[in-house]
């Protein structure tokens, strides 16, 4: 690795002596793509470090097959499946964890509730994460009811319902909130 | 509501991610690659019962770090090793020497204490060597590459099925992270929740144990079971105990984040990491289950790295590069040594055999319980062909004498020193990189040189143009990185070294591009530095011109840097933030601080200026007392 000093007529260090973690090309995938998957992840889990946490090992899971990945149609849809995939793991895992223990609902800070006075993340959190994910794949992402379903685990009009709950929900939060 | 589209965008684009999300991308990817690997199996030895009686006792070390030098042995094997195993009377290091993640496995003759293959492997990851093989899983490839070590070369490639679910859309790649071997057969593991197992005779592979709602951290086989662990499943992680004759398999959980586990004849032991990088190690008793209690190893701060097991001893790497041992009877933790790099792998069998970063393995004696006073020097290393360094330097010969070390070193143009090191200044860890420049007319360029840098082919595009080189050679013009200013490059390459040179600021003709080919002649000399030679019209710098020949040495991450340039040269007065100090041999130099940097740099008998920078003070006022020139010869 050509470190320390940067002669001004030198090749990069990218180009000689760089230390190529991954491709370029995924870097600039992931700068791509790392703002809209990580708020699309904010609203599904309600939680931002769990967004972070879920975005990171999804474009982990991405980087370690990207000489695939890199190559098909749709390589950000592949990325956004693969970190739904997680999240219902992980909403599973939680579940049966739940039921052993009893989790303390978090009390929020004072800055999170300055923050949900100022944005609508309070309303999601009112809805239960299967809501907030079926409400996003198929209102925020298109995906059909079927494939949202696949996604999910569950039936094409399991999800349907879900996100009919979910809409009836922010529905009233915003017009709680504008008046 | 009919659709929630707007207020669903409302509210993600509200989010911003935390700056910096990248890099702890790839930071995530290295930690990943480090867990990517196998502790081999572990020597039986009686096991105090006592462990499994209750808490283990909290017991922390109070012996300082020492300076490396503490092992007996340091060999450079190049790459960033990733694996380290023993068997068939060898060390074997799995190494990766370029960004796709090919590689070589090299084997280390235990008693001679050399390289005495290595076998070169389109990808090489974990590894593990038993059932009379050598076992390298390969990630991408889906593989499982083994090797016979009666020939060293490679004996079968083994696909792994596809998984019996899918992780994403159409996906049931099984990639394979660890492996192990145990109880006649060869077990894998692959995050994607699964394990398998394979006949070494047959090569037929079984699935064992899968659950796709898991992340699997890795595999091991020992204290009569096969084991595999998650690994980022915090609060808790979850172990699986799996019989290997029957694949029943028992779940628990234990306490999270494992990064590492080992075996020893009283069960699994389990290198966790909590927040604030306290590492600890706890225990799962193959009858029993998780041990109650776990014991601290390190200085807060410091993570750690391996785990291995030689009953009746545990024994951690920190990314310090200190080694701990811990008495699996008491639980009193002692710092053993501490070794060069950031060890990436561990495992034990007559001695302790680490891994680093920096492309060497280390063998650490276990005989000696605490490393005595930096007396012991690392054995020199014969590294000029040996390796294939990432970083693109070129790691010279090195010989000692008494306790200095010298490196021989070859500019460019020709012109040679000695330099004669303070062994504690391990100079065996820095690499070279050279520089020069030239050109046809008015403009020169500079000439940036690099060792084994073969991703330069890969990295970019190319190649856009070839010319034709001095002897019948090729010449090729690549792409240069993306970003603001592109600028294609001559890439010429000599034996393992590489020359770039510009073609832009300003451009260079079609016909100045197809001189440059013909006049730019290199060749590789004896103690394997490039020699470069320029026929007319082309003219190289000559040492004292400016931007003349350049050798300059970085360590690890960068630091030290030591710049070496050849050609007559004065101390100059001390500017405002300097400071002459007069050295014991009389060597007069000036020291500064620049931000968080520390800078020496002298004149050495008139002819060649020293310049060295560190992060490290220390290192800096040792180098200036410890670091000189002899033997200079300038080419005529």
């Amino acid at each position: 690795m050509y470190v320390g000093i940067e002669p001004a007529d030198d090749v990069s260090e990218e180009a000689i002596g760089g230390l190529a973690l991954g491709s370029q090309e995924f870097e600039s995938f992931y700068r791509a793509n790392e703002r809209r998957l990580y708020g699309t992840l904010c609203v599904v889990t309600g939680d931002p470090r769990e967004a972070e946490e879920l975005l990171q090992e999804a474009f982990l899971r991405v980087w370690e097959r990207w000489d695939r990945v890199s190559v098909m149609d749709d390589p950000a849809g592949y990325l956004f499946r693969t970190a739904f995939n997680l999240f219902r793991s992980r909403m599973r895992r939680l579940l049966r964890a739940a039921r052993r223990t009893v989790l303390p609902v978090p009390r929020p800070s004072p800055s999170d509730q300055i923050d949900e006075r100022m944005d609508l993340l309070a309303a999601l959190r009112r809805l239960t994460p299967r809501q907030r994910a079926a409400v996003v794949l198929l209102d925020l992402m298109d995906l059909p009811s079927e494939e949202a379903g696949e996604i999910l685990g569950v039936k094409a009009v399991t999800v349907r319902t879900l996100a009919s709950q979910a809409r009836h929900a922010l529905r009233a939060e915003v017009e709680d909130r504008d008046g | 509501m009919a659709n929630a589209r707007p207020t669903l965008e409302r509210i993600r684009d509200q989010f911003v991610p935390p700056p910096g999300g990248f890099e702890r991308l790839v930071a995530r990817r290295e930690r990943r690659l480090r867990i990517r690997r196998i502790t081999a199996a572990t020597l039986a030895l009686a096991l105090s019962a006592s462990l499994f009686l209750g808490l283990w006792s909290v017991m922390r070390t109070t012996v300082p770090p020492t300076l490396w030098p503490g092992g007996a042995l340091t060999v450079r094997v190049g790459g960033t090793p990733v694996d380290v195993a023993v068997g068939e009377g060898s060390v074997w290091v799995a190494t990766v020497t370029d960004s796709s993640g090919r590689g070589e496995v090299v084997r280390i003759d235990l008693t001679e204490g050399r390289v005495v293959a290595r076998i070169s492997l389109p990808e090489v990851g974990a590894l593990a060597v038993g059932e009379g093989s050598v076992w390298v899983a390969n990630l991408r490839h889906e593989t499982v590459t083994r090797i016979d070590p009666a020939t060293d070369v490679v004996a079968e490639v083994i696909d792994m099925p596809p998984l019996p679910y899918e992780v994403a859309e159409g996906d049931r790649a099984f990639l394979p992270e660890r492996i192990a071997t145990g109880f006649g057969r060869v077990w894998v593991s692959t995050a994607r929740g699964s394990v398998t197992s394979i006949d070494p005779a047959t090569g037929e592979v079984v699935e064992v144990a899968s659950d796709p709602q898991v992340i699997l951290g890795g595999v091991a086989a020992g204290a009569g079971s096969v084991w595999a662990w998650n690994t980022f499943e915090p609060p808790e992680a979850e172990v699986w105990r799996i019989s290997p004759q029957s694949a029943e398999i028992d779940r628990m959980s234990v306490p999270a984040t494992v990064l590492d586990a080992a075996t020893g004849s009283a069960g699994l032991y389990l290198l966790h990491v909590q927040t604030g990088d306290v590492s600890l190690v706890g225990a799962v008793d193959p009858l029993e289950g998780p041990v109650e209690g776990s014991v601290p190893v390190g200085s807060a701060g410091e993570r750690a790295n391996a785990i291995a097991v030689a009953d009746p001893t545990v024994y951690v790497a920190a990314a310090t590069g200190n080694i701990y041992a811990i008495d699996q009877g008491s639980g009193d933790v002692t710092l053993l040594t501490r070794v060069p790099g950031e060890p990436t792998s561990l495992t034990v069998a007559a001695a302790l055999w680490v891994t680093a970063t920096d492309g060497t393995v280390t063998e650490v004696p276990l005989e000696r319980e605490v490393a005595p006073e930096p007396t012991v020097v690392p054995t020199p290393t014969e590294t000029a062909d040996e390796h294939t360094p990432i970083s693109g330097g070129f790691y010279p010969t090195t010989y000692r004498e008494g306790d200095q070390v010298i490196m021989p070193v070859t500019f460019v143009d020709g012109t040679r020193a000695e330099l004669v090191f303070d062994s504690r200044l391990r100079p065996e860890d820095l690499a070279v990189i050279s520089f020069t420049s030239g050109g046809l007319g008015e403009v020169d360029r500079t000439l940036a040189i690099r060792y084994a840098e073969e991703r330069i082919y890969q990295m970019h595009t190319g190649p856009i143009e070839t010319y034709q080189g001095y002897g019948g050679s090729s010449v090729e013009v690549w792409e240069g990185p993306p970003g603001e200013f592109p600028c294609p490059h001559l890439i010429f390459r000599f034996g393992n070294w590489f020359v770039a040179v510009r073609t832009c600021q300003p451009e260079l003709s079609d016909a100045e591009k197809a001189e440059w080919a013909r006049s730019l002649v290199g060749r590789v000399i004896d103690d394997g530095f490039l020699v470069l030679e320029a026929r007319s019209p082309l003219v190289l710098r000559e040492v004292g011109g400016h931007e003349g020949p350049e050798v300059l040495l970085a360590g690890e991450g960068g630091w030290p840097f030591v710049t070496l340039r050849p050609g007559p040269c004065t101390t100059d007065q001390p500017a405002r933030n300097q400071e002459l100090r007069v050295m014991p041999d009389g060597q007069e130099v000036l020291f500064a601080r620049i931000g968080k940097m520390w800078d020496a740099n002298w004149c050495e008998d008139g002819a060649m200026y020293v310049g060295v920078e560190s992060p490290d003070r220390g290192y800096v006022e040792a180098a200036a007392e410890g670091l000189r020139i002899r033997d200079l010869s300038v080419a005529r």
